[in-house]
């Protein structure tokens, strides 16, 4: 439908260019506070109504919605209150805990008084003096009590009550907070999102311990029902960002199931852009941060990561713990990790340009030691560098695929035997070799992983505009390629902030400024006031 | 409307000035003219770089007092606004060829030897297209991104060409044929003045009038002063006889830099550089030319434009390729006098049309 609209646009040129973008001076045409609330309800209209007294009617009405015939997961649990009034406890197997269920739901209803027992409002009686739960609460809407049990909370009907107890109950195997797989760091925590997403917002709670720190529960959008969370502080962050993410994930409706890349892939701007538009983290501390600083972060049930946004291309390139570590230190890792990556972009296209158009440019001891390495080598140079760049992915590939030690083993093998045996074979020279495993080395000094891999494939293509134009092509190729990011937005932000367009920065890309004692959140997010 | 003007701050604005004044100013295209009696290039620079300031400041004055944003505001609803409009989109047009002209000279006269003009502009033709089309934000974002480089590269070709800088060779100052110094002045006029004129209309993206005027002016002295240097350095390097003859001569000062230091082989990498810089000016100019035709004739979105002017222009730089007498001259008559259709319209502009200028659309804060 994207490509679809996509080629639509390339010819018809009466259509106005409308993305949303960050303005001092919001347009007026955002969408409204509600808007997303008002999908929500369209969303769930199928459910509308209002519980039965009659208990037998609500039973059924459960069973028929939850496709109970076929969908064993759904438990309605008949039991009787004080030996004098049926009730049902409705829940779902694996999203309720059963040992809370029984013990304090049924034990306590059982145990009960039943001379005490009120004819009327038995919910409320049952919710203040019976239930041993911590949270309860008392509805009438069908599609509250519908809702409440796919999270995995108990409805308690009541019969000859128009009014459910929603007792939240959830309790579902999750995996231990771990470590970070992907962002590991000497200085920083050690700590890591899991799949959870109740324990993921207690891992920013346990960080951001301030009551403006909203986690706000939203539906993500896909048939399945997903949880969403959207977090931000509350009077800090801009609140037309806020409402445009939100309205972007009313406009989200999938039959697939969401996880975070899925969810940042439908709510960009630029799908064809090879570099990531949402920040995907592991590390709580990191989003943390990226709240303090008047930013959104989105988490999602079943998903590991936290999404940050917006961003620019410098979060691309920063370390987690590039503030643990001494000033200096830190800005010449940053250096050296910018160096890496733009070795890692230009050098093999550079090299190509300087062996195949511009010689001259090369001393004669290297042009000397180049031909010398490719003297018995059969394909052709500009060839033969994309062949390696190809296989260093494709090394790369199966090390991650493969688990734990075999993984390691596989790029030692294949860092090292093939590329021994290829130079062995006169497939490839040594001289090529070298260049790709120093870009290989560059790329893996970019932090982001999805920022690795759009590297990796663009350098392919700068070696293709090396290969026919020189260096013309290269730098042609560069140009065009700064003109894209330059136009690129994250959520209203231009990619390049603060360099282009220029903005008070927090922090330098290139050398990291000293920590200073001073609560300001980033501008170039135009956060709604700076002091946090 | 889909003109894709954006919104642009100060700094941004300044660069795509300064590097547009900088390209236009040192890769002109008449040298013969230049020196033909001497060194007369910094006299005659300055000389314009002056009046091309006063004229941007007139323009704008009168702007700021009719609440307008942009050199269209002018135009109002006057009935020969289209008139006034082709000679000031035919000079844009001229000052995008000029720099992407010497360009092709160089890249074929020095780098790729045996190559055919028609595949050089195979490879500029895209660029220029996407660059024209992605709009006037992108343009001067990508010249903040690239100034400095652009300057940290003059600045180290000036510092390492040092050792043969010789004062004699900047003369003689060719004082005594006034009227050739003015005739050579009006043409290095249509240069800085070209960068100014493409400001003033697109001036709409800017955050007002006032950021724009401080734009302009930081932008042209900044690239006046850059493109000064650099022509300083040409004439302490080369004599005015040599430079007369030279197709490129700053191509050529930096193969001097690299003879003389032969561990900095970036001769080329510094030309490509510079290139880059000329197809975005190029841009900047292409793009100022689609708006004012795009404003002027209602036309509401600048893509079919920007396709067609980017278009003609290689067209025409591929037609009129500097390898025949004829069209040597054709070029050097057209770039000698494009200033009459750079500046005379501005007068007009500034003294007529009194009641039916603009009406401006913000508060008159912004303006």
């Amino acid at each position: 439908m994207r490509m679809k609209k996509a080629i639509r646009n390339l010819f018809r040129f009466d259509e106005p260019y409308h993305r949303f973008e960050l303005k001092e001076t919001e347009p007026k045409g955002t969408p409204s506070f509600f808007a997303h609330k008002k999908a929500q309800r369209a969303r769930f209209r199928a459910y509308k109504g209002t519980l039965s007294k009659d208990l037998n009617a609500n039973r059924k009405d459960l069973y028929a919605v939850f496709h109970g015939a076929r969908n064993s997961d759904l438990i309605l649990r008949t039991f009787s209150v004080g030996d004098r009034v049926q009730a049902i406890a409705a829940s779902l197997n694996g999203m309720a805990d059963d040992t809370k269920i029984g013990d304090f739901i049924l034990r306590p209803c059982h145990h009960a008084n039943p001379d005490l027992l009120p004819k009327r409002d038995i919910g409320a009686y049952l919710c203040e003096h019976v239930l041993s739960m911590a949270e309860t609460e008392l509805s009438s809407d069908r599609e509250a009590v519908i809702r409440a049990v796919t999270e995995g909370r108990t409805a308690i009907l009541i019969d000859g009550e128009a009014e459910a107890i929603l007792a939240d109950t959830r309790g579902y195997v999750s995996r231990p907070v771990g470590e970070p797989q992907n962002e590991m760091t000497i200085l920083g925590p050690k700590e890591a999102f899991t799949e959870n997403i109740r324990t993921n917002i207690t891992l920013l709670r346990r960080i951001l311990k301030r009551p403006d720190f909203v986690c706000a529960f939203r539906d993500a959008g896909s048939t399945d029902h997903a949880r969403l969370v959207i977090a931000y502080l509350d009077g800090v962050v801009n609140p037309s960002l806020l409402r445009e993410a939100e309205a972007r994930l009313d406009r989200i409706r999938t039959n697939d199931t969401l996880t975070l890349g899925r969810v940042e892939q439908l709510m960009e701007d630029y799908t064809y852009l090879p570099l990531p538009q949402m920040l995907k983290t592991e590390r709580p501390d990191r989003a943390a941060s990226a709240v303090l600083d008047g930013r959104i972060v989105l988490l999602i049930e079943g998903s590991p990561f936290a999404g940050v946004l917006p961003i620019t291309l410098g979060t691309l390139l920063e370390s987690g713990e590039d503030r643990d570590m001494r000033q200096p230190v830190g800005t010449i890792v940053r250096l050296i990790r910018i160096i890496g990556a733009v070795l890692s972009l230009y050098l093999p296209g550079y090299f190509l340009a300087l062996a195949l158009h511009h010689p001259g440019q090369l001393s004669g001891e290297i042009l000397e030691t180049v031909i010398a390495s490719r003297a018995m080598v059969f394909l052709p140079l500009s060839i033969e560098m994309i062949f390696l760049l190809l296989v260093f992915q494709l090394v790369r590939e199966a090390g991650l695929r493969v688990p734990g030690s075999i993984g390691q083993a596989i790029g030692i093998i294949g860092g090292l035997l093939l590329g021994q045996a290829a130079v062995s074979a006169n497939i490839v020279s040594t001289v090529a070799l070298i260049i790709v495993a120093l870009t290989g080395l560059g790329n893996f000094a970019i932090p982001d992983y999805s920022a690795q891999i759009a590297v990796a494939y663009y350098r392919i293509l700068l070696c293709v505009a090396a290969t026919f134009g020189g260096l013309l092509g290269l730098f042609a190729a560069g140009l065009c390629s700064a003109a894209i990011l330059c136009s690129v937005k994250s959520f209203g932000v231009p990619f390049l902030t603060p360099f282009a367009p220029v903005t008070k920065r927090k922090g330098g890309l290139f050398a990291r400024a000293k920590l200073e004692n001073r609560a300001k959140a980033s501008d170039w997010s135009n956060p709604q006031r700076r002091r946090v | 409307m889909n003109l894709r003007i954006g919104a642009f701050g100060r700094q941004e604005a300044a660069s795509a000035v300064w590097i547009a004044t900088f390209t236009s100013g040192c890769f002109a295209f008449d040298n013969h003219a230049q020196f033909a009696d001497g060194n007369a290039a910094c006299l005659t620079y300055a000389g314009a770089a002056l009046l091309s300031l006063l004229l941007f400041e007139a323009v704008v004055a009168v702007l700021r007092r009719r609440r307008g944003r942009d050199l269209l505001r002018l135009f109002g609803n006057a009935k020969w606004k289209s008139v006034l409009a082709l000679p000031l989109f035919f000079s844009l047009l001229l000052a995008a060829m000029q720099p992407l002209q010497l360009f092709l000279v160089t890249v074929t006269e020095y780098i790729f030897v045996e190559a055919r003009q028609v595949s050089i502009c195979m490879v500029l033709l895209p660029c220029l297209l996407l660059l024209t089309a992605l709009g006037a934000e992108t343009l001067v974002r990508t010249s903040r991104l690239l100034l400095p480089l652009l300057l940290v590269s003059v600045a180290a070709t000036l510092l390492l060409a040092v050792s043969q800088y010789r004062t004699y060779r900047l003369f003689p100052i060719p004082l005594g044929s006034a009227k050739k110094l003015v005739a050579e002045g009006a043409g290095t006029l249509f240069r800085t003045f070209s960068p100014l004129l493409a400001l003033l209309c697109i001036g709409e993206g800017s955050q007002n009038v006032r950021a724009m005027q401080s734009a302009g002016r930081i932008g042209a002295l900044g690239g006046m002063l850059t493109t000064g240097l650099l022509l300083l350095g040409l004439g302490l390097s080369f004599s005015y006889v040599q430079l007369r003859e030279m197709p490129s001569p700053f191509f050529r000062l930096l193969i001097e830099v690299r003879t003389e230091n032969p561990t900095m082989r970036l001769d080329r990498a510094t030309l490509f550089l510079w290139m880059s810089a000329a197809m975005l000016s190029s841009a900047f100019y292409l793009y100022a030319a689609c708006v004012l035709l795009a404003k002027t004739c209602g036309i509401a979105d600048i893509r079919p434009l920007a396709i067609c002017v980017s278009a003609l222009a290689v067209t025409l730089i591929l037609v009129l390729y500097y390898d025949s007498d004829t069209t040597v001259a054709i070029l050097r008559g057209l770039y000698r006098f494009a200033w009459i259709a750079a500046i005379v319209p501005i007068p007009l502009l500034l003294l007529g049309n009194r009641k039916g200028g603009g009406e401006c659309d913000l508060s008159a804060s912004h303006c």
